[in-house]
């Protein structure tokens, strides 16, 4: 389980880098999903972090030593 | 639109975003009943949404301010332990964190076209018929629980984690417009074994951070160009939907002590009904 918890750490801040750098912007695949907007997906680094820090957390559990 | 119906708006949304009868159905429904020329792509409505729903974010934090210091100070302590107590507030606190995930997930992804596809009137007065066949069927299957198990309800602390994931889940049916938030969330959580009262606090504070998140999200929306939305138009907005949701939040919480869901389910029959007749009849 931790180390499930380190990959999705990682993970979840890999995509917040990437979708900062690279927004997914609407193209026939999205706009063919029903994703509406023509504009660049700017909340996605948020969802990303914000879930990047929910892992941290759940890492934080599995790390620190059970009670006695 | 006028400073009028800007006011009408924000006490519209204070009320309707905690009633179960869903805030974005009545947006879209009663402009387009009244005529007026609502456009709710354009920038400047979208502006005062984001400073309506912060006004209804504020409002709820205000209620349970006391609920919420205990929660965040439970939360903090747990992380510094990196251990779960079981207490009370603790265990809520991580309740309300599951039960965020879906809908922040979900609404992140699918807000906008979920809302592009489905804002007009007549989706909007069908899904308002099925929150009310939600809510009558959330109501009557519950009785039909503790008919037949004699079980009483349960406290807040033995809902299990997949429990408050579904909570969470059920909230996330909000992103369609007609369906209410607090609605499906307080229909989830009885059929959890919550009680009303319990169900509908649990409810409002899932809404918190939901609500605030996604008007904080959204605040950058106030600063585009061509939002024509003036400072004493927002601060009024913002307030009035603050002082009606607080109301509103204190009125529901004395409410379900004693009631149920089922008022609010012939209210979203009645309502959607009547505006799927006009609307597809074209007398509107």
């Amino acid at each position: 389980m931790k180390s499930l918890a380190i990959a999705l750490v990682v993970i979840f801040v890999l995509c917040g880098i990437l979708s900062i750098l690279h927004p997914l912007e609407a193209n026939e695949m999205t706009r063919a999903l029903g994703f509406s907007s023509d504009k660049v997906h700017a909340k996605h680094p948020f969802l990303y972090f914000a879930l990047a820090v929910l892992a941290l957390i759940w890492l934080r559990f599995q790390s620190a030593a059970p009670a006695r | 639109m006028t400073f009028a119906e800007a006011m009408f708006l924000a006490v519209l949304q204070g009320v309707s975003e905690l009633f179960p009868i869903s805030s974005l159905g009545h947006t879209v429904l009663i402009p387009a009943l009244l005529h007026w020329h609502v456009d709710e792509g354009d920038e400047s409505f979208l502006a005062f949404v984001v400073v309506l729903h912060l006004g209804t974010a504020l409002a709820l934090l205000a209620f349970y301010r006391a609920e919420w210091v205990r929660i965040v100070s439970a939360l903090i302590g747990s992380i510094v332990r990196g251990r779960l107590s079981g207490a009370r507030d603790e265990h809520l606190g991580w309740l309300l964190v599951v039960g965020t995930i879906p809908v922040g997930i979900l609404g992140v992804l699918f807000q906008s076209s979920v809302r592009g596809l489905f804002a007009s009137p007549i989706p909007v007065a069908i899904f308002l018929i099925v929150n009310a066949g939600v809510m009558f069927a959330g109501e009557a299957l519950r009785r039909r629980q503790h008919a037949r198990d004699v079980r009483s309800s349960k406290p807040i602390e033995r809902v299990t984690w997949l429990e408050g994931l579904g909570v969470g889940v059920a909230q996330s049916l909000a992103l369609l417009p007609g369906i209410s938030r607090s609605g499906a969330s307080i229909v989830a959580g009885l059929l959890i074994d919550l009680d009303h009262e319990a169900a509908a606090n649990y409810s409002f504070l899932l809404a918190t951070p939901v609500i605030l998140l996604a008007s904080l999200l959204e605040v950058p929306a106030l600063f585009k160009p061509g939002v024509t939305i003036g400072p004493v138009e927002a601060i009024a907005g913002c307030v009035v939907a603050g002082v009606t949701a607080y109301a509103s939040v204190a009125f529901l919480t004395r409410y379900f002590e004693h009631n149920d869901l089922r008022p609010f389910g012939w209210y979203c029959l009645l309502a959607g009904a009547a505006a799927l007749l006009l609307f597809s009849t074209k007398v509107v």
